[in-house]
């Protein structure tokens, strides 16, 4: 084996800093001298030199994966903008628009399926209002149905009371069938709401009824249209902005 | 890269200018982890630790190297990884093969570009050399990987391990002189071009 050179700790020291070019001139210059003469002190400098070339041989490492940090592990909170102008109008018109919206298409959906059960509950109890009409039995189902949903309507009883009026009708034949639904059993064939709207002249007293349904129904849709494009438009508005805010 | 920009935004507040800063330094960070501590976990653990902790106080960076700056930080999470392990020993793991058979070194150190020859001495080399870092004290080992790894001057050392510059050349000599002791018997490891090198810069 081979023997080491018995070089003093402070020569290595020397040594190794002479190696990286870290001794001022002087010594530089002195140490240089020295490795002329001392073969010992070339060999230290050349092992010395060989150790330093195979640390600095090895590659650097790639990280295994990326270190970046994420707002918890760097213990910050992610900053809240303010939201911008317009979200909350345009947020609360969304939340409004479809409230109403769902209210219009409820009570659409309701008024369309009370209208069967009415009539198929009895024909005859759309009839006191027919009748009051000019006991004409509102002239078929639809027509009652539709009666039957006015009937809330003040001018409606105004004008019901009105036609009541001018009905040739008898007034006690009027509040029995009102009274006693059953009683439209004991009618004959020939007093049936058909015959009674073709003899006291209902179709005429309809036409002002039909022709209003036939306005507000179109306005309903229209309504209902306007606000499901109100809601939809005003949502992906807010959302918009509120996306946009973030960048 | 402007880095004092990054530097002066990541400490307003702005963590995205700071991830660009770890995205730069990260390669260095975990290099001085892996070699310090000699395992991939836990240098995964004492890098992520160091840029927390770097992004926690970067209050406390006056200017200099921002790579001095953050070695600093990874070499004492790395010596208090180290003192942990002291308290408490454990048995490393290698990654395992197909076989269940121990990998001498992981894939990402070796280079593809070698042949199957040379690859085998690079790591056989590689193993050698963390073996004798690892018997190294932890100063002495923290100044050479500075130093000779990682390719600062002596005055950035000095500012990473946040000693006097004489303290520095001292370590560093001794540490030089430990390792050629322990790699006397890899010298067969070289390749040629290494061992021609005494020659050519004597």
């Amino acid at each position: 084996m081979k023997s080491q050179p018995l070089i003093p700790p402070r020569d290595w020291e020397a040594l190794s800093a002479y190696l990286d070019g870290e001794l001022d001139p002087k010594q530089r210059l002195k140490l240089g001298i020295r490795l002329k003469e001392d073969a010992d002190l070339r060999t230290a400098l050349q092992e010395l030199r060989r150790t330093r070339t195979v640390l600095r041989s090895q590659p650097r490492l790639r990280a295994p994966r990326n270190f970046t940090l994420t707002p918890q592990m760097a213990g910050v909170r992610a900053k809240v903008r303010p939201a911008p102008v317009g979200f909350g109008a345009l947020r609360l018109a969304s939340v409004l628009a479809t409230i109403f919206f769902v209210i219009v298409v409820a009570g659409d959906l309701v008024a369309r399926s009370a209208k069967p059960s009415i009539v198929a509950q009895s024909p005859g109890v759309a009839a006191p209002w027919a009748g009051g009409r000019g006991g004409g039995g509102g002239g078929g189902p639809d027509v009652q149905m539709k009666e039957a949903l006015a009937v809330n309507d003040a001018t409606e009883t105004e004008e019901a009371a009105a036609s009541a009026a001018e009905t040739p009708a008898p007034p006690a034949e009027v509040e029995t069938m009102a009274a006693t639904p059953t009683a439209m059993s004991t009618l004959t064939p020939e007093a049936t709401p058909e015959a009674a709207l073709q003899d006291t002249g209902g179709s005429t007293s309809e036409q002002p009824t039909e022709n209003r349904e036939a306005v507000i129904w179109p306005v309903l849709r229209v309504l209902q249209v306007l606000l499901a494009l109100l809601a939809v438009g005003a949502g992906l508005g807010a959302w918009y902005l509120r996306r946009s805010a973030r960048f | 890269m402007d880095e004092p920009g990054l530097i002066q935004a990541a400490r307003g507040g702005d963590l995205e200018a700071y991830n660009r800063l770890v995205l730069v330094y990260q390669d260095i960070v975990y290099s001085q982890a892996y070699r310090m501590i000699g395992e991939a976990e836990a240098a995964e653990d004492a890098t992520q630790d160091a840029f927390i902790s770097a992004y926690r106080h970067l209050e406390d960076y006056r200017g200099g190297s921002f790579k001095a700056w953050l070695l600093r930080i990874v070499t004492n999470a790395c010596y208090d990884e180290l003192r942990r392990r002291k308290r408490r020993p454990t048995t490393p793991l290698e990654p395992l093969d197909a076989d269940d058979e121990e990998i001498e070194s992981p894939h990402w150190i070796a280079d593809p570009g070698e042949s199957p020859e040379e690859a085998a001495e690079r790591a056989e080399l590689a193993k050698a050399l963390q073996h004798c870092l690892a018997d190294l004290p932890e100063d002495f080992r923290a100044v050479v990987l500075l130093v000779d790894v990682q390719g600062m001057d002596y005055v950035e050392a000095s500012q990473a391990v946040g000693k006097p510059l004489g303290t520095v050349k001292s370590r560093l000599a001794r540490a030089r002189l430990r390792l050629r002791d322990c790699l006397q018997g890899f010298w067969e490891l070289l390749p040629a071009s290494f061992r021609l090198v005494d020659e050519s810069e004597t």
